[in-house]
């Protein structure tokens, strides 16, 4: 037995335009990531309780996707007016960011580090976890994970 | 006098093509920024981080005006970079005066960010987003230095 999902690409491309003072700025970068054969995107509704959206593990389970097979991740914040608190947690440190409304983050690599307070690079460490808290009151959101 | 500049709308898109056993993923999802009127785009070199430890290159800081390198930090409105190397990785380095954010960005990839507030903990503890202040790299090569693009558009 084996599986009948033939693996494709998948492609990113992130397009600026902006025109200012006659003169036409922005860039149209293009990302492809071959081969690529899972795929997560979901719809989901996330509460004021910081709730997890998506996990990275050793295997494929419930709300998981695995972490060494990791391509790309994106989510976009689909309220009109309040923002989300993003957390990405690679086991260790913590990175907050703030999705506005509208807003839209990706991740091309799955590699971070966060030091607080201090100079110091410490050592690259994969992401496992990605939390979403919404401000005010639940928030749409769309994600979508693909892993090879 | 007055300048003879008019702001205009950034517009950003960000569209993923992706077929799988038959069904189309991805989706278009854009932001519309209003009544921009200053704008830094650079093509421009970053340094091997050097053999030891890890040496960075400062590729933008958001401060209270402009001036050479820096742009106004309450104008910000979108930041994007993108590693133009075949090879080696990029580096990147996130500074909110108090706090530092590393990123690893490989080869034709790109980073972007429609907000510049941050935060990062390596405990449980309060979070307090700080505006970005710096914005740095290094390639992730000891001696080979790596291009790369960014843009930032400010108000």
């Amino acid at each position: 037995m084996a599986t009948t999902v033939v693996a494709a690409n998948c492609i990113v491309t992130v397009t600026e335009s902006y025109d200012l003072n006659g003169v036409s700025y922005g860039n149209s970068k293009t990302k492809s990531f071959t081969s690529k054969g899972k795929i997560l995107q979901r719809i989901m509704n996330v509460s004021t309780s910081d709730p997890a959206i998506i996990n990275f593990g050793a295997s494929d389970s419930a709300g998981q996707v695995t972490v060494g097979d990791y391509a790309y991740f994106r989510i976009s914040n689909l309220d009109d007016t309040n923002f989300i608190m993003l957390t990405l947690y690679n086991g260790a440190d913590s990175f907050f960011y703030k999705l506005l409304a509208g807003d839209t983050f990706l991740l091309m690599s799955n590699e971070m580090d966060a030091i607080a307070s201090s100079t110091a690079f410490g050592a690259f460490a994969d992401i496992t976890k990605i939390k979403a808290d919404a401000d005010t009151a639940a928030c749409d959101i769309e994600i979508m994970a693909v892993t090879t | 006098m007055a300048t003879t500049v008019t702001p205009s709308t950034l517009t950003v898109t960000l569209t993923e093509t992706y077929q799988l056993n038959g069904v189309s993923y991805g989706n278009a999802q854009s932001k519309t920024i209003t009544a921009q009127g200053q704008v830094d785009q650079r093509v421009m070199e970053i340094a091997g981080k050097g053999e030891e430890g890890l040496t960075f290159t400062n590729i933008i800081a958001f401060g209270a005006a402009d001036e050479a390198g820096k742009v106004v930090k309450a104008d910000y409105a979108y930041f994007r970079i993108t590693n133009l190397d075949d090879t080696n990785n990029l580096i990147l380095r996130l500074y909110n005066a108090v706090d530092y954010l590393y990123f690893n960005v490989e080869p034709s990839e790109s980073f972007m960010l429609l907000s510049n507030e941050i935060d990062a903990t390596t405990a449980a503890g309060v979070v307090s987003f700080a505006d970005i202040t710096e914005i740095a790299g290094a390639s992730s090569s000891a001696t080979a230095s790596i291009d790369i693009e960014y843009i930032v558009v400010t108000a």
